[in-house]
């Protein structure tokens, strides 16, 4: 693969689509930071030639919260609580991400029933953010009824969070050696009667949006990227893997119990807006699947293991890494050996994909900027951190 | 041919959808109506944190400043002094709830289970100073407590939040009059 | 019966002017005042319930309740709605063209009104039974593109000027099979006046199964021309922010959405009469029928608007251009045939 990013981004603007069509005067606009479906405060500064879209140029920053210096002053147990707010769709993965890296640094052996709860949660959330991404997607497109059937379902997840968590969102649920609260029999049945009628619900949303021509028309040709293309810009999660690329940190660095379950990484090959629809839909499944694995064979025992009351990381680098809904979230971590990280960096897998924008969107019509935007699935919070 | 077949499949996909929002309609709603219904929060659902107390009513708290330390966002305010038993007696505790992040931290890691999140939420109030919740008010929600202690939290009456508010804008009230000359919004912060 | 009276009333009236000697213009006039105050109340009332009815549908649809709190199922929202539109601060962006951005909404909203002169709602009762009634509406189309343009134009907005830019395109492309397919009914009846059409469809059946083809290419090119989703373009919230519309606010926004309404409602009731045999139809009085199946287009549009995706502008135009004008050309010729023969 090219690591000289910028000789294989010339080669490809040569060929975007709708380049020999007749050029008009170009037009600068600018799309955000207050724009209906720019998921927050993404700002894109487009140059368009009518409604073709001849550059883009994303602004970010629009949200930072300098998480990553925050940490730098707060001791480990404190930190829990801020990954929560990078990618605030997803933060039981961001959570783990933390809590593995810690752990790993340690070497805290965490018990086995903790490592399920975690497990469970993780695919839970997946789903739970899947849903919102679904949701959205639809809304950008321009059908709004998904959006409240896709939030229906969630919030049927956000309950069962709350009740273990206490939180609908901000779980601060991982703890270094275990999690927070244990589990319950009867939360094990309501998950698993959940998880008997979810596929009637995605069913549903594909009979609704999945199978409508007008999607197809859409979303299918629209912001192609290539294998090379998503390699060599570190794409990851469902953007990479719809490029055809079965790369999943669950099966190339498992962690938790993800090498004793059954599932299958959901890929397609054509790299495009449909492509990446298809893989989250397909995700969502093989979420349910694993779920169903897992509550069958949560074992009795202890959720916390034996973390010392001070957490102290031994001097030295970490990085450990999950595969969140949206991609890899890494936490590479520098410790000095104090109570506080010497600095922690956030791996964003939306900061990345990111990059990828100018190059799926040239060429391409406004409309379908939108589009694009929606199925990178991007959330500003952990874009900016 | 060809364009025939992706009429028929074009009509059909659209008449799916048609028949999944159709059905839908004819379904009854899903819609909770907030203020006059509400849901039945699980215990352990993290409110506002509050402070226990004792059956006599005693505070649990024996002001180690555990909390205090531990807290990400250090809204947590302690001032305490030594008792005539040596033993320290716990003079201030205020939280800023508007600046409060619900982690629960607090709660975990107060070694004589003297905090606890309640299931208060609605913390809308017309001055910032009043988001600052007193050791009074802490405790008056505390001693409501229904429920056993699960996942760091409990279960208080409802409205309490309320009433405490209510209390609190009499008391600066009568405060407030004989001392004229301190300012009317510091004097519900100062007492 | 109502017609009946009212008929009768307006003889006797004629009667006292002509023994009084009075001039006969001002009756005329006063009429013809009278049927602007009358055809005005109907769209305003059919308006606020319309907006009404949308939201409920839409809430169902989407398993919530809609407006429930003001008034008996939320009936008075659009009232409260309203109400609260009319005391917004009037704002007109610094860079705008002030005379333009005034006339926009009202040059929307007049056309929108004036199909209703050769609207029949009922046995007799129809403003004015022109003899190129289908002609007069399709010329009045037409004028949604002017204001669109102008309100575009004149916000000094880059969204704005998209938005119009797309309605022009769309609309001009939609107008094409939207006649074509309206001339489908022309040639059966014999005759472009709105009434002949009517007395056509009694005496054969209605023209919905003599011109199926026809009346899906009527629907499509007629949501399309009323800017109603999947054909929202020229708004797209999504993508360009509020499109035409982005900068209007208060009073002359909510013109613009009378207009829509207005608009959509327009296009049902000429639904209903071009396809559905107007007013006619058993047992009910004639005008409760062509509410009926006036409603009943405006739940279709209704749903279809809650249940799809908006389409992007090209295929919006490959979908008008290659795909319905062809097809109205061939329903126009095949009926031609079959008249002929």
């Amino acid at each position: 693969m090219a690591l000289d990013t910028h000789s294989e981004r010339r080669t490809e603007t040569l060929e975007i689509p709708g380049s020999d069509l007749p050029r008009t005067e170009e037009m600068m606009v600018n799309m955000g930071p207050q724009h209906p479906s720019t998921h927050g405060v993404l700002r894109a500064v487009l140059t368009l030639d009518g409604e073709r879209i001849v550059d883009v140029d994303s602004d970010v920053g629009y949200l930072h919260r300098c998480f990553e210096k925050i940490c730098e002053q707060q001791n480990y147990p404190q930190i829990i609580p801020y990954t929560d707010r990078t990618d605030y769709l997803a933060g039981m993965t961001n959570e783990l991400a933390l809590v593995l890296t810690v752990e790993k640094a340690i070497g805290l052996e965490v018990p086995r029933r903790a490592q399920y709860i975690r497990t469970i949660m993780a695919e839970l959330q997946r789903i739970h953010s899947h849903l919102i991404w679904f949701g959205t997607f639809a809304l950008d497109m321009g059908a709004t009824t998904p959006f409240l059937y896709s939030f229906r379902e969630r919030e049927t997840i956000s309950d069962f969070f709350e009740e273990i968590t206490g939180a609908r969102m901000m779980y601060n649920y991982m703890r270094y050696g275990g999690v927070r609260n244990d589990i319950t029999s009867e939360w094990v049945k309501k998950v698993q009667a959940f998880l008997k009628r979810f596929p009637e619900n995605l069913q549903e949303y594909d009979d609704l949006f999945t199978g409508n021509p007008i999607v197809h028309a859409r979303t299918q040709g629209i912001g192609k990227i290539s294998a090379e293309q998503a390699i060599a810009y570190g794409a990851s999660g469902p953007v990479l893997r719809a490029t055809g690329v079965p790369y999943d940190i669950r099966r190339a660095d498992p962690y938790l119990v993800y090498d004793e379950l059954q599932f299958d990484i959901a890929t397609a090959s054509e790299g495009d807006v449909w492509a990446r629809y298809q893989v989250r839909m397909q995700e969502m499944r093989q979420s349910v699947r694993m779920l169903e694995q897992l509550l069958a064979g949560v074992p009795e025992g202890e959720i916390m293991g034996k973390a010392p009351r001070i957490i102290k990381v031994p001097a030295g680098h970490y990085y450990g890494h999950v595969d969140s809904p949206r991609g890899e979230v890494g936490c590479y971590l520098v410790s000095t050996g104090e109570r506080t990280p010497y600095r922690l960096h956030w791996r964003s897998p939306c900061f990345v994909h990111l990059q990828l924008l100018p190059l799926m969107a040239k060429g391409h019509l406004m409309a379908d900027m939108v589009a694009i935007i929606g199925s990178i699935d991007i959330v500003m919070g952990e874009v900016d951190r | 041919m060809g364009v025939l077949k992706n009429v028929v499949n074009s009509v059909v996909g659209i008449a799916k959808g048609h028949k999944v929002t159709l059905k839908e309609m004819l379904r009854p709603t899903v819609t909770v109506m907030y203020p006059q219904e509400r849901l039945d929060l699980p215990v352990g659902s993290r409110g506002i944190p509050v402070l226990l107390s004792d059956e006599q009513g005693n505070l649990l708290c024996t002001s180690c400043g555990v909390c205090e330390r531990e807290c990400p966002v250090q809204v947590i305010h302690i001032v305490s002094h030594r008792g005539e038993d040596k033993r320290k007696v716990l003079d201030e505790f205020d939280i800023d709830m508007s600046r409060c992040m619900f982690c629960g931290i607090c709660a975990e890691v107060c070694a004589f289970g003297a905090i606890a999140m309640s299931d208060q939420y609605e913390l809308d109030d017309f001055e910032q100073g009043d988001l600052i919740y007193h050791k009074d008010q802490l405790a008056a929600i505390g001693r409501t407590q229904r429920t056993p202690i699960t996942n760091y939290g409990i279960k208080t009456e409802v409205g309490v939040l309320d009433q405490v508010r209510a209390g609190r804008a009499s008391a600066a009230q009568t405060a407030a009059a004989p001392a004229t000359s301190t300012p009317s919004s510091e004097g519900s912060r100062s007492e | 019966m109502l017609v009946d009276w009212v008929a009768s009333l307006y003889q006797s009236v004629q009667a006292t002017f002509v023994a009084h000697g009075w001039p006969l213009w001002v009756l005329a006039v006063l009429t013809a005042v009278l049927k602007v105050a009358g055809v005005l109340v109907w769209i305003l009332l059919n308006v606020l319930f319309l907006i009404w009815l949308e939201r409920k549908i839409s809430g169902h649809v989407q398993n919530r309740p809609g407006p429930v709190y003001t008034g008996r199922f939320g009936l008075l929202q659009t009232l409260a709605d309203a109400l609260k539109v009319l005391l917004k601060e009037d704002v007109i962006p610094a860079g705008a063209d002030r005379w333009v951005f005034v006339l926009a909404p009202l040059v929307a909203f007049v056309p929108s009104v004036m199909i209703w002169v050769v609207i029949p709602f009922s046995r007799g009762v129809q403003a004015q039974d022109l003899n190129i009634g289908i002609l007069y509406v399709a010329a009045l189309a037409s004028f949604t593109v002017p204001s669109l343009l102008m309100a575009g134009w004149s916000s000094d907005n880059k969204w704005s000027l998209m938005g119009a830019l797309r309605s022009a395109a769309q609309l001009i492309s939609y107008e094409v099979p939207l006649i074509l397919a309206e001339l489908g009914v022309v040639v059966l009846a014999g005759s472009l006046r709105l009434s002949d059409i009517i007395a056509a469809q009694q005496r054969s059946v209605w023209f919905l199964f003599l011109q199926p083809v026809g009346f899906v290419v009527y629907f499509i090119a007629a949501l399309a021309e009323s800017n109603r989703t999947p054909f929202d373009l020229p708004e797209a919230e999504s993508e360009l922010v509020a499109g035409f519309n982005t900068e209007y606010s208060g009073f002359r926004w909510s013109i613009f959405f009378l207009t829509e309404y207005a608009n959509l409602l327009g296009m049902a009731s000429l639904a209903a009469t071009l396809f559905l045999g107007g007013w006619s139809g058993p047992f009910l009085p004639p005008f409760v029928w062509f509410v009926i199946k006036t409603y009943f287009f405006v739940f279709l549009a209704m749903w279809i608007r809650w249940t799809l995706p908006r389409i992007r502008v090209d295929q919006l135009m490959d979908l008008g251009w290659k795909f319905l004008l062809p097809v109205a050309l061939v329903n126009l010729v095949v009926t031609g045939v079959f008249v002929v023969l």
